[in-house]
């Protein structure tokens, strides 16, 4: 039920997002489907998931995403120039809908899982997880360095 | 979680795409579309966790939102850095590559 | 069968390499042509060599009409064969002799393209084996000697004579058409060995025969051949002696069988009035060239004359004897008139006039011999060519004469001898003139011949000699005596079986020549006739008979064209404005408004399209995404 309440709620942030004029309203109706999704993971009792989403997603990159909007978009808002595909786009993306859920349809819906506990899930990462996650860890590192050389280089020349 | 939970994760997964895609598709603005991606791998996200929460199908969505991590902080360093050199963030603009007729 | 084509692609190679020469590198164009001449004399050589009664055919199909196949094919026999090598020889020695006498022309890489495009269409002509084939190279003939005659265009009367010759031809080509047409509905093929035999080819012969009329400057169709004298004088040498004019009479020798009682009776009398009037035409000429002309045509009668008349056989050695000997007298003639442009120009007077000559035999003794070998030979004096072909044309004449007894046959006879006589009197007259006599020009006023247009003069008049023709001086022999498996044709060892009074003819005829050349010396030498001023002329009996009524014809129908017509014009005017009226609204909204929404859907989808491919990042991406779906659902599927 609460599943249920929370995808509506994602699935209208989601849509309006496609309407929205202002790219800082965008953003924060992302951050609504962020953390509605958050909330799906809870209730299917992944917390480290729903937590790392809120941590990373609605911490780190809207963060981000939105230091990127303050300083690009002015503060008067721009009139952007009308898409002229919105039409042929917007007739994809239903029709891909469309396409998606007859095929979901038709499938058979594998059984899901019994959960860990986040006690357990913080071992594994220490031990049957580790090479993977040391090597995220140096992605991380690496994309960071590469993300202020970047960002900064082209003000110093 | 049951099936109807599990169908429920899978129908707001393709949602979540579609709006993403047609998102990065119509919007002429670059943040904007990195927020369509943003929304994109959440969707792929929900899809894998459909199938399924064990420990594998966890780690997994964990490295994929490091990896998203990861291609947020560049694009939006990509994107400051091509808004400083054209003054402009449409993707339209941006055409220095393009064949002239 | 490949030296036949290597001998035919030669004129065709040189006539496209000399097109493209640029300017710059023009002196190489003579070089080039007369190179590649050389070698399709080399190939035609070959071919003799191999043995000349070899039939060759080939053919590849060239079109199909209805369920008949129309091909491209190539017949040669020991017709053909002569006349080939008769060809590429003399058109290689107008090449060469051009050389010499074309070197100061501007357009010569021009001159020389045509003139190999004139000798690749006269050598497609005697190989092609089948009538449609022939036909258009008989029109390519026509056209190419059209441009020869008009290569100096810059004067009004090469253009004038060029269109004259290439009208005339058209008129006789019209009715060769319609032989075509009649051979076709009642023979369904056009090759050569395969049309058969049928009540309608004395039509058809008629008609071909009239092609040959315009090409080969027969009666009514003769003027433009004097007139054509305007090209440049190599070219003449070549359409009077090898190409053009010989082509009409090797196309009856090529298609024998319609040499019918009355179509051949035709012929021979067209035949025996050219000979006459050319004849009689060259002796009151004053312009060297002309009065040459005027002798091909007498000449040509000749040669008709004596196929009407059943003598094939000496028709075609007198075609072939002719050739060598009237390029001789041409290319000397040209020779001449060459070396005295100059100082004519200078002192304004014309250099082709026969007047303006005169003691020319010291100046070029070579030419001089070159000449009196030819003249000889046109005469039919003994121990050369024209006396053996005379022969063979007039003993069979005299056998058919003796058998039948009848008026017309002896009348053919009686045009013979006349004719002779009229040769050697213009011929006696011609070289009286030009030769001996006072000198009318400084030696030293006048341009030198190169030797380059001595060689092939001397080597044509060498031609003229007997030993070509015949092994035997007073009669026909091995070489070109029986020049095809003709059931009309006699062998040489039958020859004088059937002909017991060969010899006695052959004595007569020689005696006559004697005779005639007394009657010349008397006439020109002694007596030193002059031609009269007025002078029958056909050209004058076509203005009244021809062109005043075309004229007045076309006056009234002017006349009736301003009453008549133009009222009625007025009337159709006015109700074509009105429909004009109602087609313009109806133009407005139903055709512009059609083509308005076509342009729009064009424009719609154009639009679509150009967003495709307008360098926007997000449309590629799209379009990748589509593609991309379309790609997966077609897989899983």
């Amino acid at each position: 039920m609460i599943t249920n309440i929370l995808a509506i709620i994602a699935a209208i942030s989601a849509a309006a997002i496609l309407f929205v004029k202002e790219v800082f309203h965008a953003a924060l109706l992302l951050l609504i489907t962020l953390l509605c999704v958050a909330g799906i993971f809870v209730t299917i009792n992944s917390e480290f998931l729903a937590v790392v989403q809120i941590l990373i997603y609605a911490g780190g990159v809207m963060l981000l995403i939105v230091f990127g909007i303050m300083l690009t978009v002015r503060s008067k808002p721009v009139e952007l120039p009308n898409a002229d595909n919105k039409i042929v786009s917007g007739l994809f993306g239903a029709s891909l809908f469309a396409m998606l859920v007859y095929t979901l349809g038709e499938r058979i819906m594998p059984t899901p899982t019994t959960s860990i506990a986040p006690e357990e899930f913080g071992t594994l990462l220490m031990t049957r997880f580790a090479i993977p996650f040391e090597v995220a860890g140096m992605l991380l590192l690496v994309s960071l360095v590469g993300a202020i050389v970047a960002a900064t280089q082209g003000k110093e020349s | 979680m049951d099936i109807s939970t599990s169908e429920t994760i899978l129908y707001l997964a393709a949602f979540l795409f579609c709006v993403g895609f047609t998102v990065v598709l119509t919007r002429r603005n670059l943040i904007m579309m990195l927020l369509g991606i943003e929304l994109m791998l959440n969707a792929a996200n929900l899809n894998l966790i459909a199938f399924g929460n064990s420990s594998e199908n966890q780690f997994f969505i964990l490295f994929i939102i490091l990896v998203a991590v990861c291609e947020a902080a560049v694009g939006i360093a990509l994107v400051l850095r091509v808004y400083h050199f054209y003054k402009t963030s449409s993707p339209d603009q941006i055409s220095d590559l393009k064949e002239r007729a | 069968m490949t030296f036949v084509l290597l001998a035919i692609a030669m004129p065709v190679i040189s006539c496209i390499l000399c097109l493209l020469i640029p300017k710059r590198f023009m002196w190489l164009a003579p070089i080039v042509s007369t190179l590649l001449m050389f070698v399709s004399v080399i190939a035609a050589a070959v071919l003799y060599a191999k043995g000349w009664h070899v039939e060759v055919t080939a053919g590849i199909p060239w079109f199909q009409a209805g369920t008949s196949v129309i091909e491209l094919n190539v017949f040669v026999d020991g017709l053909t064969l002569p006349m080939l090598s008769m060809v590429i020889l003399i058109s290689f020695l107008v090449h060469l002799y051009s050389v010499g006498f074309m070197a100061d022309d501007q357009h010569a890489g021009r001159y020389f393209a045509f003139l190999g495009f004139f000798t690749f269409s006269m050598l497609g002509l005697v190989v092609s084996g089948n009538l449609l084939l022939l036909f258009c190279f008989w029109e390519l003939v026509g056209f190419s000697s059209y441009l020869l005659i008009g290569h100096w265009r810059e004067r009004p009367l090469a253009g004038a004579a060029a269109t004259k010759a290439f009208i005339f031809n058209r008129i006789g080509d019209a009715l060769f058409v319609v032989g075509l047409m009649i051979t076709w509905q009642f023979s369904h093929t056009f090759n050569i060995p395969e049309i058969d035999n049928g009540g309608w080819i004395s039509v058809a012969g008629l008609c071909f025969f009239g092609g040959v009329i315009g090409k080969s400057a027969q009666f009514p169709l003769l003027t433009w051949l004097p007139d054509a004298m305007q090209g440049p004088t190599p070219v003449s040498a070549l359409i009077h002696a090898a190409t053009m004019v010989a082509a009409g009479v090797f196309l009856i020798l090529r298609i024998p069988f319609i040499l019918v009682p009355g179509t051949a009776t035709v012929m021979a009398v067209t035949g025996a009035i050219t000979a006459l009037y050319g004849g009689w035409k060259a002796l009151q000429e004053y312009d060297l060239k002309k009065i040459l002309a005027w002798s091909t045509i007498s000449q040509l009668g000749f040669m008709i004359l004596a196929i009407g008349a059943g003598s094939e056989q000496g028709a075609f050695t007198h075609l072939i004897a002719h050739a060598f000997f009237k390029a001789c007298l041409f290319l000397a003639a040209g020779a001449i008139i060459h070396s005295l442009y100059h100082v004519a120009k200078h002192n304004e007077f014309d250099p082709q006039d026969i007047r303006n000559m005169g003691g020319f035999y010291k100046v070029t003794p070579r030419l001089f011999i070159a000449t009196t070998l030819a003249i000889a030979a046109i005469c039919g004096l003994p121990l050369f060519s024209g006396f053996i072909s005379k022969e063979m044309i007039i003993v069979p004449m005299f056998r058919r004469a003796l058998e039948t007894g009848s008026f017309i046959s002896w009348t053919y006879v009686g045009v013979f001898f006349v004719s002779s006589m009229l040769t050697v009197l213009y011929s006696y007259r011609l070289y009286v003139n030009v030769f001996f006599g006072p000198r009318a020009t400084p030696y030293a006023d006048l341009t030198p011949v190169p030797p380059v247009m001595q060689w092939p003069v001397s080597l044509l008049a060498i031609l003229s000699l007997w030993i070509f023709f015949s092994w035997n001086a007073g009669g026909p022999g091995e070489w070109l005596a029986h020049f095809k498996a003709h059931p009309g044709n006699i062998s040489v060892a039958q020859w004088h079986v059937i002909f017991p009074r060969a010899t006695i003819i052959a004595w007569v005829s020689f005696g006559w020549t004697l005779l005639s050349i007394a009657l010349g010396w008397y006439l020109f030498t002694y007596r030193k006739t002059k031609p009269r001023e007025s002078q029958f002329d056909l050209d004058h009996v076509y203005d009244i008979a021809v062109l005043t009524p075309a004229l007045r014809a076309s006056d009234s129908l002017a006349k009736f064209d301003k009453q008549g017509i133009d009222t009625g014009l007025h009337l159709f005017a006015y109700s074509q404005v009105a429909i004009a009226k109602i087609a313009s609204y109806f133009d407005k909204f139903v055709v512009d408004g059609s083509v308005s929404a076509i342009a729009w859907i064009a424009r719609a989808s154009g639009n679509i399209l150009r967003h495709a491919g307008g360098g926007q990042v997000q449309s590629y991406l799209l379009w990748s995404a589509v593609t991309l779906i379309i790609f997966i659902f077609w897989i899983l599927k």
